[in-house]
């Protein structure tokens, strides 16, 4: 079986509480926050692995970002990917998801006939859930998000998708895009010795020169979103104590709850 | 996009066995309200279906027909996937998740999409093409079933079968006694609940008071007892109670967009730094246990 596995480097989510804004640019502060494998992305690595170890094959990792995200691919070639590929040229920045799906399927049409293509189902930092859905457009494929259990089948997957009412059990030819829920495995870790075997797997770095692509669909200039202000909530409220005492707290909640009048 | 025009508006209602969804008259009734004055087409569009190809192609085909300026579609597991599809169909930009869509001072058409597990939100355009498409949350516009009328309906053709995606069973969800989406009481717990013991407990406390347990992603994934159906959180459900009870909760910034339009706010952590603090009306700092445990002897 033939994977490609999407992936993107995102700013730690753990850290998102210290996040703030610059008063004067309005701009956001990331200093300080590290980089990593989007969470989810990370289980679609995981269940191709999984998938590899059943069926035999490879897996490809696959990501659009800034030359210095190498690393992330890295981490994913010591997780057990076979090969990766960054896709990075400074005409890319500033896509929105309809940019950036666009600029990954043409990567992807590059990578030979693909049985899959797995990814997580949003990013952390963006949290769209568009890409997966619209890497599968521009490819023509058939697509499924918020997948928590895949299994391959004659013709292609049987994937079961949690909907609004309940899970919706699928067929879906391959080769096709599924976005996955972070309840769908739980990713291994990277050792040493993956590192180790990381270091003489593939990393091709491509630019725009190797994909040719028209300029007018790329980067802020190819997107039909555009982003005006930033915003930053302000969820602060009284914080009065009610004690440290257990019996005392629980006393005082009782009477809110009573006040309610639920 | 100027709100003068905005002439049709298209908004999609899954709807089932013909009633239509409230999170069809949440964005229906938002959107008039937005668009007020103005002489707007409104356009209810039907498409009773879980599977998204057969969605997309569906509402692609009335689009393109009908031409409108707009389409809203409830940000539901459905819709989420319906939308970005329709994007590159029609080559247009899609706003995810909106909070809020409203003009601006210049007269211009913003979508506002929390980003960031919703500590940032960000101002959304979408200038030259047409329709633009906003998906937009369910549960974050509050719209009764009487506030808003004046829509034409269109149920939509079903498109040609194919194979590519075929919906094979529906496993339904367990119904929720009290859902949490509606509820004005929530007992909520973090990961600092510790176990499945005390899950049940605010289980119990629900019960008792009749409000409704709620939970932060850990608690599901620890297996502690709840789903994802009581997860609050920019991921999961968006709640506004009269009053919300945490316990162990660390508040992150997601978690805390969930919850942020809830009347009173209580947090209960034996860790005084956590983030919930600054963000409550009411602060203790105390194992949640114990308090658990006074609460149930206090309310039994």
């Amino acid at each position: 079986m033939n994977i490609l596995v999407c992936v993107k480097p995102v700013p730690d989510p753990e850290k998102y509480g210290e996040l703030k804004i610059d008063g004067e640019t309005k701009r956001l502060i990331r200093e300080g926050i590290p980089t990593v494998v989007n969470p989810s992305d990370r289980n679609a690595l995981e269940e191709a692995l999984r998938l590899r170890e059943e069926h035999g094959g490879k897996v490809t990792v696959l990501s659009m970002a800034p030359e210095f995200s190498r690393d992330k691919l890295v981490e994913c070639l010591a997780m057990g990917a076979d090969e990766a590929y960054l896709v990075s040229d400074r005409i890319f920045g500033g896509a929105d998801t309809y940019a950036t799906s666009y600029v990954l399927a043409k990567a992807a049409e590059k990578l030979g006939s693909l049985d899959l293509i797995l990814m997580g189902n949003e990013s952390a930092d963006g949290a769209t859930a568009h890409v997966p859905v619209q890497l599968a457009e521009w490819l023509g494929l058939p697509h499924l998000c918020r997948v928590c259990s895949v299994e391959a089948t004659g013709e292609g997957f049987r994937a079961v998708k949690k909907g609004d009412e309940g899970r919706l059990v699928f067929g879906i030819r391959k080769p096709c895009v599924l976005a996955v829920s972070s309840d769908i495995n739980k990713p291994r870790y990277v050792n040493a010795m993956g590192l180790i075997k990381a270091r003489k797997k593939p990393l091709t770095i491509w630019s725009n020169e190797d994909l040719a692509l028209d300029e007018e669909k790329l980067g802020l200039t190819g997107s039909p979103t555009k982003a005006g202000e930033l915003i930053s909530p302000d969820m602060k409220r009284g914080s009065e104590s009610l004690g440290k005492d257990p019996e005392e707290i629980a006393g005082r909640i009782a009477e809110l709850i009573r006040k309610a009048g639920v | 996009m100027r709100k003068e025009q905005i002439r049709k508006v298209m908004v999609y209602d899954r709807a089932r066995d013909g009633k239509a969804s409230e999170a069809f008259h949440q964005c229906m009734g938002k959107m008039q309200e937005v668009l007020a004055g103005c002489d707007t087409e409104f356009i209810r569009l039907v498409m009773e279906d879980d599977n998204p190809l057969t969605v997309t192609a569906a509402l692609e085909a009335e689009i393109r027909s009908a031409d409108p300026d707009l389409v809203i579609i409830p940000a539901t597991a459905l819709g989420e996937e319906v939308a970005p599809a329709l994007g590159i169909r029609l080559d247009t930009g899609v706003a995810a998740h909106c909070c809020d869509i409203h003009v601006n001072e210049e007269g211009r058409m913003a979508y506002m999409v929390p980003a960031f597990g919703g500590k940032v939100i960000g101002e959304i355009f979408i200038p030259d093409t047409r329709p633009a498409i906003a998906t937009v949350k369910p549960g974050l516009f509050s719209c009764g079933e009487g506030c808003c009328e004046g829509f034409k309906e269109i149920i939509c053709e079903p498109p040609e079968t194919s194979d590519d995606l075929v919906l094979l069973e529906t496993e339904e969800y367990e119904q929720q006694k009290n859902p949490i989406d509606k509820a004005r009481l929530i007992f909520c717990g973090g990961f600092g609940i510790g176990s499945e013991e005390n899950w049940n407990k605010l289980e119990q406390l629900a019960e008792m008071t009749g409000g409704a347990a709620g939970c932060t992603r850990p608690v599901v994934d620890m297996g502690w007892g709840p789903d994802e159906q009581s997860m609050i959180g920019t991921s999961g459900r968006t709640v506004r109670p009269e009053l919300y009870i945490g316990f162990g909760i660390s508040g992150a910034a997601h978690h805390l967009c969930g919850i942020s339009d809830s009347g009173t706010i209580v947090n209960v952590n034996n860790d005084s730094a956590a983030e919930s603090f600054p963000a409550s009306d009411f602060t203790a700092e105390a194992d949640a246990g114990a308090v658990i445990d006074s609460l149930l002897e206090k309310l039994g």
